[in-house]
C-alpha cells in the first residue's frame, strides 16, 4: 500500500466518522443553470462570478457554483490554510461512491485531487485505473482562506465519478482543515447536505419514453414480488439511471413505495411483500427530464390467499379477542339492566289490579 | 275519588306536553317542510343514483360522511354530560340531563342515517352483516355506534320511568292514548323502595358503562380515517382528537337546544343561567384543550414537509379550502373561546352565540377532515375538485332539520325535564301545589 493510500485512508475515515450522523433534513442547495458560463478558474472567487453562492453554516466554507448543462464550476473558500474538500455523492449517501474534489494550497503550489469514495475511504480515481477528469484548477491563499477553483464535466463518463443530471437530488459534502497542508490530517469541521442542478429553463422536453410495469413472482399473501419498470426511449434503446418512483394503491389508500434508478437495461427493481391477499394497483413514475417528458405505468397484481398461517394471524386473534370480549362485556351489563326493568315492573303492581288506576305513583304525591 | 294534585314543576313540565304553543306548531312545519324537500331529494338520488351528487371515484366521501361525523360527535351531548354528571353527582345537571340524553339518541339515528344516504344503495348495508370483517374498521364503527345507540335508549328510558309513571297517574282521563302510552312504559312504577333500589343499581351500572361506550364510539370513527394510510388521516391522536371535538360540539349543540326548548316551553324557571354558565364554562375549557390537539395536529403534519403533507396543508391554509379552514379556526375556536371568557359565561345569549359559532365551526372542521384529505392525490395527480350539488345540500337541511324534528316531538311526548330528579334535588317540598287546569280536547288531541 502507498504511501498516499494510506493518507487518504485515514483523512476519508475521518471525514467519514465526522459525517456518521445522519444529515440534517434541510432542502437542497440548488446549482444555478447559466450560459454561457464566465466563470474564470484563477484561484480567486470574484463577487458576481458565479451566478451561485452560499455559505454553509457548519464549516463556515463558503461555496460559488454554476453549470452549463454540460460542466460544473466550483470555488470553495475555506475558513482556514489547510487543506480543503468537496464531495457529491448520490442522494443519502455520505462517501462510498462519492466524487470527492480535495486540495490545498501550499506555498506557490496547488494540489487538487480527483478522487472516488470507497467506503470509509477516499483514493484517488487514477490509483483505482480511472481519470482525473478535472478540466480546470487553481488555486490562492489569503487572508487565513484557502480558495479552491475546479470545472469538471457532470457526466465524465469515469466509472470513479458519478454522474450529475439536472433535476436530480445529490448528496453534498463539505470539509476543511484550519492549517495543514496535506491530505492526511483530521479535518476541522466537515458537514453533510445536498443539492440538486437547476434544469435549462429554455429547454422543453418533447420526446416520449415508453414505460412498462409488471411484477416477477407469484403474488401471494406474505409473499414478495418484484416490480420491474422498464424504460425506453423513443429509440426503443433503454433508459438507464433514471429514477422511477413507485406506488401504490390499496383499500387503505395509496402510498410511496420508493424508488429506484434504472440500469444499463432501463430496468428499475422493486421489491414488495403482500400483506393481504386481493387485487393491488401499483404505479411506476418516471418524472422526465431534460429531453423526455413524464411517464407513467400501471400494473394490477392479484395477491392470493396464503395457504399458511397469515403474517397477520397473530394480530387478528388479538383483536377479535379483545373485540368479542369488549363486546360480551359490554352486552352483559345492558342485559343487567334490562333485568333490573323487568325487576323493576314486576316488584310494581300494575294499574287498575290493587290500586285502582290513579294510586300508583305514591312517590310523587304532593 | 282523590283530587290529582300537580306540583308546580310537574304543572309546567306537563303543560310543555299538552300546550306547546303555536310557535312550536310554526316550527315544526318548518322543520317538517324541510325534511320532506329532503326526502324528495333523496327520492331523486335513488331513481338516478348517486351521480346526481358530487361524490366521484376519487372523492367518495364528502357532505355526507362529513355530516355523519358531525352528527355522532354531538351524540356525545347527552351521555356524556349526562353520565359523567351523573357519576359525578353534579346537582345542577338535573333539570337538563333528559334533553341531553334525547339529543344523543336523535343525534345517533340521523348520523347513522346519513352513512345509509352515503351507501347510494341502501340495501347493500345488509352486506355489512353478511361480508363485513371483524378486522375492518367500519366493522368496528357499524358494532360500536350499534352497541351505542342501544345503551343511549336505555340511558334515556330508565330515568323517564318515574316520570312516565307520574303522567300515567295524573294526565286527565279524555288523554286516552297518552295514558295508553304512559302506562305500557311506565313498567309498573310505583315508587317502590325496592322498585327505587333497582332503578338506582341499573342507572348506576349505565351511567360508568355509558362513557367508555361512548368513547369508543367516536374512537372508532376516527379509525376509519386514521387506519388508512392517507395524508391528514394517518395520525395518532385522532382519536382523542375526534373524542374531544365530540363533546366539544356535543354540549354546544345541548346549549342550543336548551336555549330553544326553554323559551318554546317557557322553562325559564327550571332551566336557568346558571346552567348555561355552568355548560358555557365546559365548552371554554374543551375549547382551549381542542385548539391544543388542532395546533399539535396541524404543527405535526408541517413539521417535516413532506410532499403530501405540504400539498395538503397547502389546500388548507391558502388552497381552495382556506376560508374554510380559517373559519373553523377563528370562527369556531377563537371567538367562541374570547366571547365565553369575556363575558364570563354570565350572559345566556354571549353562550348561545359562543355555541352556534362552534357548531358551525365543528361542521366545517368534519367537512375539512373528510374532503381535503380525499382531494389531495396519493398517487401523482391532480387536485380532486368537488362541491357538494343540489341534492346534497338538501340532504343536509334535511338531516339538521330531522334532528330538531325527532327533539320537538320527542318533547311533545315526554317530559323535557326530568321531574323525579329535580323534585328530589329540592330541599324542602314544593309549595303549595295546585291543581292541574284540565286541558280541552283539542289541547289533548293525540
Amino acid at each position: 500500500m502507498t504511501r498516499s493510500l494510506r493518507v487518504a485512508m485515514v483523512v476519508a475515515f475521518a471525514l467519514a466518522a465526522m459525517l456518521s450522523s445522519p444529515p440534517a433534513a434541510a432542502q437542497p442547495v440548488t446549482v444555478p443553470f447559466a450560459r454561457p458560463v464566465t466563470v474564470l478558474v484563477d484561484g480567486v472567487v470574484n463577487p458576481g462570478e458565479y451566478a451561485g453562492t452560499f455559505t454553509d453554516t457548519v464549516t463556515g466554507i463558503a461555496v460559488s457554483w454554476v453549470h452549463d448543462d454540460v460542466n460544473l464550476s466550483v470555488g470553495i473558500v475555506s475558513p482556514g490554510t489547510g487543506w480543503a474538500g468537496i464531495g457529491f455523492g448520490p442522494e443519502g449517501i455520505l462517501m462510498d461512491g462519492s466524487n470527492i474534489i480535495i486540495g490545498y494550497v501550499l506555498g506557490p503550489a496547488t494540489v487538487i485531487s480527483d478522487e472516488y469514495g470507497v467506503g470509509l475511504n477516499h483514493i484517488a480515481d487514477i490509483g483505482l485505473g480511472g481519470r482525473d477528469d478535472i478540466l480546470e484548477r487553481a488555486g490562492s491563499e489569503a487572508s487565513g482562506k484557502t480558495t479552491l477553483e475546479f470545472r469538471i464535466p457532470l457526466d465524465t463518463g469515469d466509472a470513479y465519478d458519478i454522474a450529475m443530471r439536472t433535476g436530480k437530488t445529490f448528496s453534498l459534502l463539505l470539509a476543511y482543515h484550519d492549517t495543514a497542508d496535506d491530505l492526511i490530517t483530521l479535518h476541522t469541521t466537515a458537514s453533510a447536505g445536498s443539492f440538486i442542478l437547476e434544469r435549462d429553463p429554455n429547454k422543453i422536453p418533447t420526446r416520449r419514453a415508453s414505460l412498462g410495469l409488471e411484477g416477477l413472482g407469484e403474488p401471494r399473501e406474505a409473499g414478495n414480488v418484484t416490480l420491474v419498470a422498464r424504460l425506453l426511449g423513443d429509440d426503443g434503446l433503454p433508459l438507464a439511471s433514471a429514477v422511477i418512483d413507485f406506488f401504490v394503491n390499496t383499500s387503505v389508500g395509496g402510498g410511496f413505495l420508493g424508488a429506484a434508478e434504472t440500469d444499463a437495461q432501463g430496468a428499475a427493481l422493486l421489491n414488495y411483500t403482500f400483506l393481504s391477499p386481493g387485487p393491488f394497483r401499483f404505479v411506476a413514475r418516471f418524472e422526465g427530464d431534460l429531453e423526455y417528458v413524464p411517464a407513467e405505468a400501471n400494473a394490477t397484481l392479484v395477491a392470493a390467499r396464503s395457504t399458511g398461517p397469515s403474517v397477520l394471524s397473530t394480530s387478528d386473534l388479538a383483536i377479535r379477542a379483545v373485540i368479542f370480549a369488549t363486546l360480551a362485556g359490554v352486552a352483559s351489563v345492558y342485559a343487567f339492566v334490562v333485568v333490573q326493568i323487568l325487576l323493576i315492573r314486576r316488584v310494581g303492581v300494575g294499574p287498575g289490579r290493587t290500586r285502582g288506576r290513579r294510586n300508583g305513583n305514591k312517590a310523587d304525591r304532593g | 275519588m282523590a283530587k290529582i294534585v300537580v306540583t308546580p314543576l310537574e304543572k309546567t313540565v306537563m303543560l310543555a306536553l299538552v300546550r306547546p304553543g303555536r310557535w312550536y306548531w310554526v316550527i315544526m312545519g318548518v322543520l317538517a317542510a324541510i325534511v320532506a324537500w329532503a326526502a324528495y331529494a333523496y327520492t331523486v338520488q335513488l331513481r338516478e343514483g348517486l351521480i346526481v351528487t358530487a361524490l366521484r371515484d376519487r372523492i367518495s366521501w364528502g357532505l355526507y360522511v362529513s355530516t355523519f361525523v358531525f352528527f355522532i360527535g354531538i351524540s356525545h351531548a347527552g351521555t356524556l354530560v349526562s353520565a359523567i354528571l351523573r357519576v359525578t353527582n353534579a346537582e345542577w345537571r338535573k333539570p337538563i340531563t333528559r334533553l341531553a340524553e334525547a339529543i344523543t339518541v336523535f343525534a345517533l339515528v340521523v348520523g347513522a342515517a346519513m352513512v345509509i344516504i352515503d351507501l347510494g344503495r341502501p340495501d347493500r348495508l345488509l352486506f355489512m352483516v353478511q361480508y363485513g370483517r371483524i378486522e375492518s374498521a367500519i366493522v368496528w364503527d357499524f358494532i360500536s355506534i350499534s352497541f351505542y345507540l342501544t345503551g343511549s335508549l336505555l340511558y334515556l328510558y330508565l330515568p323517564l320511568i318515574p316520570d312516565l309513571a307520574t303522567l300515567r297517574d295524573k294526565m286527565p282521563a279524555r288523554a286516552r292514548f297518552r295514558r295508553w302510552l304512559y302506562t305500557r312504559l311506565a313498567a309498573r312504577w310505583q315508587g317502590l323502595p325496592e322498585q327505587r333500589r333497582r332503578l338506582e343499581r341499573a342507572l348506576g351500572a349505565m351511567a360508568i358503562l355509558i362513557i367508555p361506550v361512548a368513547v369508543s364510539v367516536h374512537t372508532v370513527v376516527s379509525w376509519i380515517f386514521g387506519m388508512t394510510l392517507r395524508v391528514g388521516w394517518h395520525s395518532t391522536i385522532f382519536g382523542p382528537y375526534f373524542v374531544v371535538g365530540a363533546i366539544f360540539s356535543g354540549i354546544a349543540t345541548l346549549i342550543i337546544a336548551m336555549a330553544a326548548v326553554r323559551r318554546l316551553f317557557h322553562l325559564e324557571d327550571i332551566i336557568k343561567p346558571i346552567h348555561f354558565r355552568n355548560l358555557g364554562l365546559m365548552l371554554l375549557a374543551l375549547d382551549i384543550v381542542l385548539i391544543y390537539f388542532t395546533l399539535s395536529e396541524y404543527l405535526t403534519a408541517s413539521y417535516p414537509g413532506e410532499t403530501q403533507d405540504v400539498a395538503w396543508l397547502a389546500l388548507l391554509g391558502s388552497g381552495q379550502f382556506a376560508s374554510m379552514f380559517w373559519w373553523m379556526v377563528i370562527g369556531g375556536l377563537i371567538v367562541p373561546a374570547v366571547f365565553i371568557a369575556v363575558t364570563k359565561a354570565k350572559s345566556v345569549s354571549a353562550v348561545v352565540i359562543a355555541a352556534i359559532l362552534v357548531n358551525v365551526g365543528m361542521w366545517i372542521e368534519r367537512y375539512l377532515i373528510v374532503v381535503p384529505t380525499m382531494a389531495t392525490p396519493q398517487t401523482p395527480s391532480v387536485i380532486a375538485p368537488y362541491w357538494p350539488s343540489w341534492v346534497e345540500w338538501s340532504i343536509l337541511a334535511g338531516a339538521i332539520a330531522g334532528f330538531g324534528l325527532l327533539l320537538l316531538a320527542f318533547c311533545r311526548f315526554f317530559p323535557v325535564i326530568s321531574m323525579w330528579e329535580v323534585a328530589e334535588k329540592a330541599p324542602t317540598p314544593i309549595p303549595q301545589p295546585t291543581p292541574l287546569p284540565e286541558p280541552s280536547p283539542a289541547e289533548v288531541a293525540d
